[in-house]
Parts: structure tokens; C-alpha cells; sequence
């Protein structure tokens, strides 16, 4: 059952159209990922779900609501979170309360969130670092800071926006697992990524975007084999390995 | 006998509150007991202030508009209509909140730069409205005059006395309420909320924050209780005119206490009080003859070097200084 | 009435100059300049005293006015402003940087009042005190000097801006800090600059503001609130506009006192100003999505 569905999404900048016709669906407990260059538009149809821009054009349903003017803090509440390419830590505050503001939207009572927040931050193996200021963290910790916090709203839907940039080899390999382990928990989730590798390993489907359309749809396998993907995305100097 | 570190902060806390409760038994000197007054009083409003300047993480510079409102409306209720100032000083809280609504329903809008400004024209418009209008109907308001309000034998119904302890008190007890409020919000989910959308109100969002809520409702409280010290101020001094309750430079120093002191935390506002009261009067009184806005020049320096070399207020240095006595004192009581 | 209107546009323009100075650091530096009356004081005060000891005429206080304003600019803006602006840079609204050019202001003026006292000076210039007739409108020389002066050095501002080395640096600093950083463009030595060069535009408006004026210590702060409301309505970062704004809120406050009491006229554009602030924060001619 589709847990998101989007229909004919369009979001244009002035003349620039930067999402065109997405029709985009994600079953309830999948890993889907979305592929595509820099500039292919990502990133904006990410923000018109999560409702940081308004689609011009076009109707989102989630989790049987339709959220297309709804306001984020409204989507968050029915259980859509989301993280941010450019992590956006409170950055005076502790890690502890960082994930306790996200712990909050199911509950009223401080003892009830904190609790919710440190099971989380257990959970995403940061618990020794439970009281640093976020501004003190490392990349790799602040990664998983943004993932923490937006776990702890318990969403039914993640969508993690480029949440592997800038790591190591095996920090990428220990994000992976982490990944692997949300989804477990029943946790549908949608990733943006560009590292190919990173994407084909978890993803069960992809979409690939290409100048704000989609261009290819399917298996990481058949993604892989598509030609437009491999002419618009990959280009000619790229080989998968 | 041993005590853990929260304890002793509980027992300095208590000792503090019984130092700061006896002092008038002590000191009878009404010279110094106002000074007291002033001080608190300064704690007060820049606490009422750090609501939206602190924890909002916005930046208002009209909060006098504020003092002013809560000022002239239990004082036109008094004189005018003879109710009592403690039922004006609820009606000018709650006028202040409306107005503080309305206003930062547009206003919290804007970016950061554009709210200064946005609070600044308010705090001014408003000062200069109280300056033109002499008289609505019947109703006087006084106009650049002011009010007075005159002294009719000591009364706690009509909030007069000519000894100056019992404001002492009142200030005192109005203090501690807002700072047991501050505590208690801070502790909640509002608290969580509004300090989020003062951080990142995009990262806030995404958390099911519903930000603009969240700062319109401290704005509300804020202008509340900031007019409360309004009424406060014209029974204590018996007089207001725009120019002392609406002034900008009033507006300034209650921002500039709680950002030299820290905003955004409980204890900031009450240090920077602490501090650049006492020091602005000393110098004021000892070195004004000689050298005039000495103390106007030396807030200004010290704003500026905070702002360098301790962008958070010297709540940081001090609160780690008091720490690290309170750890020396656990280890001394276990030795 | 129609003296009333000249006078409006010739006093509006020497507001605009002033506003000029705050604009373009607005524009390049993103900061509202809080010190911007307090260096307007500092212009008059330089001008009064030179005038004072050489006797001489108050446009030619320039040669001095104009280098001393602009270094002062120059190292605060390296000194006090920088440090703050720099631990501040990814903060998404920077308030700090609003805090210390509060503090400059404050220090400024008491500075002055310590030095000079609080007394209202003036300067007498019998040559341009005296009133000119233009198409039978009447209006003191000194103004309509100031006019000039207010019109050229914002054409030369905007020449420079746009054709000089130093001005194109500028500008690509105010569109993309990033970007113009990667170009080898030192963006806190452009910062310094264009600080430098918008305080010595209120120096200038100091020099000819001060024939028809009087100088004391807080006198910035009048101008500094009129200023905001200018570079607001004109559109924060646009030169043109905060000559436009500067016109009409000239002419608003000299037109109105015709109609109703000055201290009411002073209500109307604060009115005005939290109007545009709801209804169109970018202003006249200012960037969609800047503020």
C-alpha cells in the first residue's frame, strides 16, 4: 500500500521549472531512493513534500491526507520527517535536548520526551555524547544528530537528504547499517543520494531525475541497465562497479 | 556531613533568598532600599524581555512601548475613575498582550535585522503618541506633561506608601514569580518549542514546531509582564511622562542588560542587572559632575566587548567560576 | 507651500545622502548599522571644529572630514565589527553585529558629550545663510549647495560601484560572499572599505548639513530613526532608493508641519514605516526575498 503518493507535482522559480510532472510513489516499510546530478531537482521536490516550498502545480497524499499546502511543522506532526542536506543543529544546545525537541511532538511531558530522546540517541550508537552542544560535534556526529532528531518525532516516513555526503568509506558503511536498522523498526524511508554505490546497496527501488523530471524508475538493477539514466546521470566517464 | 553539589546550589540559593527577604530589617537607609528597587526592577523587565529576546532569539528594541502602556492605563484607570491601580495593572497586561499580538503577528515575519527596526518604530510611535494626545473626550492623558498621581495617605488598595519597603517587597515577589514562570516554562515543551524557533525555525519545523505560535505566545507573556512593571513604576514614582516610560534609551538598557548579563538564559538577565545598575548609578553619581554620559560610554564599551569576547554574556565565566566553588565545596565538607 | 515642498526635496536629499552611507552597508556587509547617527555626529563635530580653528568655510572642512570619517569607519569596522560578524557567519539572523554597532553608537556619543558638552553649536556662514530665490521659491543657499553636493556624491558613489575595480569587487562581495572569496576578493578587506566609505558619506552629509544645523552629541539619533525608516521605504541595499525615500520623507516632514503639528508629522512616518515593514518589507526598489 502506498504510504506517499505524488501526482503531477510541478515547481517552477520564476520561469525556471525545477520539478516537473514527478508522479512519485512509495510503498508503506520501502526503501526508495532518488538519484540524480546535481541541479536534477532532488532537493526541491523533497522540500515541496515536506512542505518547505508549495508545489505550484499538483497534489501529495500522505499516509491518506492530502498535505500539498499544508505547513512542515503540520507534516511533521502526521508523522513525515525529514533531514536536511546542510544539517541544521540547534547548535548551543546538548545533543540530548536537540533530540528532545523532536521526542516532544508525541508528548507534553519533559520526562516522557527526555526519555523518548535518549532511547533514540541509543539507538543511533551517540549516547556518550549525549551532553555536548551540538556546535562541538563532528560531521559524521552531526549526521547523526539530524537523523536522531527527526527519528525522534517516530515518523512513519524519513526522507534523508544526502545524509552520506561528506563521510568516510566506513562511516558511509556504518550509516548504512543504521539505515538498515530504522527500516527494520518499520520505518519507510526515501533517500536522496548521488554516490551511486552508496543508493544501489540499500534502495529495494529508485528513481532516477534528470533537469526536474524523472527519467527511469525501477530495480537499482534496472535503473542501472537504463539508458537515459546512464546517458544523463553517469555520463560517459563513469562505470559502475 | 556530606552534601552533593545540587544541594549545596539549593542551600546558597535558600541563604541568598533569606539575605535578599531581611535586607530592609537590616538597612534602613531609603537612599540605598531604592537602589534595591531599581536593581530588581531592572532584573524584572529585562527578564520579561529575554522571553522574546532571548529564547525567541529575535531582537526587540521597543519594549518601553510596553512599560508605557501598562504605565497610563492603571494610572488613567486610577486618577481618572479611582480603581484601584492592582485591577489596572491586570488591564494594562492584558491591553499590552493584545497589542504585543498584534504586532508581532507582522513582525515576526521578518528577518532579524527588519524586527529591530520593526520594534523600534513601534516603541517610538508609541512614545509619541502619549506625547501628542493632551485629551480623548474627557479622558486625560496628559499629553508631554504626563500624569500625576497624586499621594493620598499610605493604602495597599490604592498601591501607595511613602516608606519605600513595601515596593521593595512587591518588586521582590514580582521578580520571583517571573523567574519561578521563566524556570517552569523553560522545563516544558513550550520552553523546548520556543527555544528551537529561536535556534533554526527551519530545523524547529521539520520537528512539528509550530514556530510563529510559539514566539507570539512569549511575545504575549512578555508584553504582559513587562506591562505589569508599568503600573509598578508610576505607583512607585508617582509620576510618568512619555519621555521616562516610553523612551528608547530605556528600551535599549533592558536589552543591553540582558544580552551584557546572556540572554537566552534564566540567570543572564538577573547578573547584567546586577552588575550594570549599580555601576551605571555609582558612576553616575560620583563622576557625572565631572564627566556627563561617563556611564552611558562605559555601557556602551562594555556592550561591545562582550559581544567580542563573550557573545553569550558573562553568565558563561560566572556560572563556570560558581561551578567549580560549588565543586571545591563537596570535596571540603568530604575531607 | 511651494517653499514648503522646495525645502522638502532639498532637506530630503541631504536625508537620502545620509541613508546612502547606511544603505551600502546594508548591502554589502547584510548589517544594519546601528552607529550610522553617532558617525553623522561625528561629521558635524569635525566640520564644526574645523571651521572653528581655521575660520574658514565649511565645504572645504571636506579635505579633512572626508579621510578622518573614513578611517574611523574603516577601523571599527576592522577592530569592533569584524570579530563578531566572523563567529557569526553561519548564523541564519545575526544579531550580534546589530548589538556592537549599538554599543559604537553609545560610546560615540557619550564620547562627544564628555568631550563638548551637551550645548547645541552652530556655525555661522553670513556667504550661504542667506536666502536665493529659484523660479520665486525661496530657500537658503546652504541648502541648495547641500542638494548638489547630495546628488553628485551619490552619482559618484553609484559611478564607482559600477565601473571602478574596487567598486566591482564590491558589488560581487554583496551578491555572493562565497563566490567572491573563491575569486581572491578579500571579503573582510571590502567589508572595511565599503564601511569606510559609508561613514565618510556621513561625513559629508555632516559638512553640509552643518551651515543650516546644529551639532550636539545626541543628534545622531533623530536622524539615525529617520534613516531607517528612508533606507526601508527606498528598499534596504538600493542607493536610488535611499535617495527616493530620503526625498520623500523630506517632503512628508515639511509638507505636513504645514498641515499639522511636526511631532504629529514624526507619528505619520513611523506609521508609514511599520506599514511598508507588513506590507512590502523589500521596499520601493529593493530585492524580493532579501529580508
Amino acid at each position: 500500500m502506498a504510504i506517499l503518493k505524488t501526482e503531477k507535482i510541478i515547481k517552477k522559480f520564476g520561469g525556471l521549472v525545477a520539478v516537473k510532472n514527478m508522479d512519485f510513489e512509495v510503498n508503506e516499510k520501502e526503501i526508495v531512493g532518488i538519484i540524480g546530478a546535481n541541479g536534477a531537482g532532488k532537493t526541491t521536490f523533497f522540500n515541496c513534500i515536506s512542505g518547505n516550498l508549495e508545489p505550484t502545480s499538483g497534489r501529495i497524499i500522505f499516509d491518506g491526507h492530502n498535505i500539498t499546502k499544508y505547513k512542515p511543522y503540520q507534516i511533521a506532526k502526521l508523522g513525515l520527517a525529514r533531514t536536511f542536506q546542510v544539517v541544521k543543529p540547534f547548535a548551543n544546545k546538548t545533543v540530548l535536548y536537540n533530540v528532545t525537541v523532536g521526542a516532544f511532538v508525541k508528548t507534553q511531558h519533559k520526562k516522557d520526551a527526555i526519555e523518548k530522546a535518549e532511547e533514540t540517541i541509543n539507538f543511533l550508537n551517540i549516547y556518550e555524547k549525549k551532553n555536548v552542544l551540538a556546535k562541538n560535534l563532528t560531521l559524521p556526529e552531526r549526521k547523526r544528530l539530524e537523523l536522531a532528531r527527526a527519528l525522534a518525532t517516530r515518523p512513519k516516513l524519513l526522507l534523508l537528504d544526502e545524509v552520506m555526503a561528506g563521510l568516510r568509506p566506513d562511516e558511509i558503511k556504518d550509516m548504512l547499517k543504521i539505515i538498515e536498522k530504522i527500516n527494520n523498526h518499520g520505518v519507510t524511508i526515501v533517500i536522496i543520494e548521488h554516490i551511486m554505490q552508496v543508493i544501489m546497496s540499500v534502495s529495494k527501488r529508485i528513481y532516477a531525475m534528470n533537469f526536474g523530471e524523472k527519467i527511469a524508475c525501477g530495480t537499482p538493477e534496472e535503473v542501472a541497465k537504463n539508458k537515459n539514466v546512464i546517458k544523463a546521470y553517469l555520463g560517459d566517464e563513469y562505470v559502475i562497479s | 556531613m556530606k552534601f552533593s553539589e545540587k544541594q549545596i546550589k539549593l542551600i546558597l540559593l535558600m541563604l541568598s533568598a533569606i539575605v535578599v527577604f531581611l535586607i530592609p530589617v537590616f538597612i534602613k537607609n531609603q537612599g540605598y532600599i531604592q537602589i534595591f528597587i531599581v536593581v530588581m526592577f531592572f532584573m524584572y523587565i529585562a527578564t520579561a524581555w529575554n522571553f522574546v529576546g532571548g529564547f525567541a532569539g529575535v531582537l526587540p528594541l521597543g519594549n518601553a512601548a510596553f512599560i508605557a502602556i501598562g504605565a497610563y492605563t492603571s494610572t488613567i484607570l486610577f486618577v481618572q475613575y479611582g480603581i484601584s491601580p492592582w485591577v489596572g495593572m491586570l488591564a494594562g497586561g492584558i491591553i499590552s498582550a493584545i497589542i504585543g499580538i498584534i504586532i508581532g503577528l507582522p513582525t515576526f515575519k521578518l528577518r532579524g535585522a527588519y524586527f529591530a527596526l520593526a520594534t523600534i518604530a513601534f516603541g517610538e510611535g508609541i512614545k509619541v503618541l502619549f506625547q501628542n494626545i493632551d485629551k480623548i473626550g474627557s479622558v486625560n492623558v496628559g499629553g508631554a506633561r504626563g500624569i500625576l498621581i497624586s499621594y493620598s495617605g499610605d493604602s495597599f488598595a490604592n498601591f501607595q506608601w511613602v516608606s519605600r519597603i513595601p515596593y521593595y517587597y512587591i518588586i521582590l515577589v514580582m521578580l520571583i514569580i517571573l523567574l519561578a514562570i521563566t524556570v517552569f516554562l523553560m522545563n516544558s515543551k513550550m520552553g523546548y518549542y520556543l527555544i528551537a524557533g529561536g535556534e533554526d525555525p527551519e530545523a524547529a519545523a521539520s520537528l512539528g514546531v509550530n514556530v510563529a505560535k510559539y514566539k507570539l505566545i512569549a511575545m504575549a507573556l512578555s508584553a504582559f509582564f513587562t506591562a505589569i512593571a508599568g503600573t509598578f513604576y508610576a505607583q512607585w514614582i508617582l509620576y510618568i511622562l512619555p519621555k521616562s516610560v516610553g523612551s528608547i534609551d530605556l528600551s535599549f538598557e533592558i536589552a543591553f542588560i540582558a544580552i551584557i548579563g546572556g540572554r537566552g538564559t534564566i540567570i543572564g538577565p538577573i547578573l547584567g542587572a546586577l552588575l550594570l545598575k549599580p555601576l551605571g548609578e555609582l558612576t553616575r553619581t560620583y563622576l557625572g559632575g565631572a564627566l556627563p554620559g561617563l556611564h552611558l560610554f562605559i555601557l556602551g564599551l562594555i556592550l561591545v566587548l562582550v559581544m567580542i569576547y563573550q557573545p553569550r554574556g558573562i553568565q558563561e565565566v560566572l556560572t563556570k567560576i560558581f561551578n567549580r566553588f560549588v565543586k571545591k565545596m563537596v570535596t571540603i565538607k568530604r575531607s | 507651500m511651494g517653499s514648503a515642498i522646495l525645502n522638502g526635496i532639498l532637506m530630503g536629499s541631504i536625508y537620502g545622502l545620509t541613508a546612502v552611507g547606511l544603505t551600502l552597508i546594508f548591502g554589502v556587509l547584510k548589517v544594519i548599522n546601528f552607529a550610522q547617527g553617532a558617525f553623522l555626529m561625528s561629521g558635524l563635530f569635525a566640520t564644526y571644529w574645523f571651521v572653528k580653528f581655521t575660520g574658514t568655510n565649511p565645504y572645504l572642512a571636506l579635505v579633512v572630514v572626508v579621510p578622518f570619517t573614513y578611517f574611523m569607519g574603516y577601523y571599527i569596522q576592522k577592530f569592533l565589527i569584524k570579530p563578531v560578524f566572523e563567529s557569526e557567519k553561519d548564523v541564519r539572523e545575526p544579531i550580534g553585529v546589530i548589538i556592537v554597532t549599538t554599543g559604537i553608537w553609545y560610546m560615540l556619543d557619550n564620547l562627544a558629550l564628555m568631550l563638548f558638552g551637551a550645548q547645541y553649536r552652530t556655525i555661522n556662514v553670513p556667504s550661504v545663510s542667506k536666502a536665493i530665490s529659484i523660479f520665486g521659491l525661496y530657500a537658503p543657499l546652504s541648502k541648495i549647495i547641500g542638494f548638489f553636493i547630495s546628488i553628485t556624491v551619490s552619482g559618484l558613489l553609484f559611478w564607482f560601484l559600477k565601473y571602478s575595480k574596487m567598486g566591482k569587487a564590491i558589488r560581487a562581495t554583496s551578491q555572493d560572499r562565497e563566490a567572491a572569496s573563491l575569486m581572491g576578493i578579500n571579503q573582510y578587506k571590502i567589508y572595511n572599505v565599503t564601511f569606510g566609505i559609508g561613514t565618510a558619506i556621513c561625513g559629508i552629509a555632516g559638512a553640509v548639513l552643518l551651515p543650516f544645523y546644529y551639532v550636539y552629541p545626541t543628534v545622531g539619533m533623530h536622524l539615525d530613526i529617520m534613516d531607517f525608516v528612508i533606507v526601508v521605504l527606498g528598499g534596504l541595499g538600493s542607493i536610488p532608493g535611499a535617495l527616493v525615500g530620503g526625498l520623500i520623507i523630506g517632503l512628508i516632514e515639511s509638507v505636513g508641519s504645514q498641515f499639522i503639528a511636526y511631532s504629529w508629522t514624526i507619528e505619520v512616518i513611523y506609521i508609514i514605516f511599520l506599514i511598508i515593514l507588513f506590507v512590502k518589507p523589500s521596499g520601493l526598489f529593493g530585492v524580493k526575498g532579501e529580508f
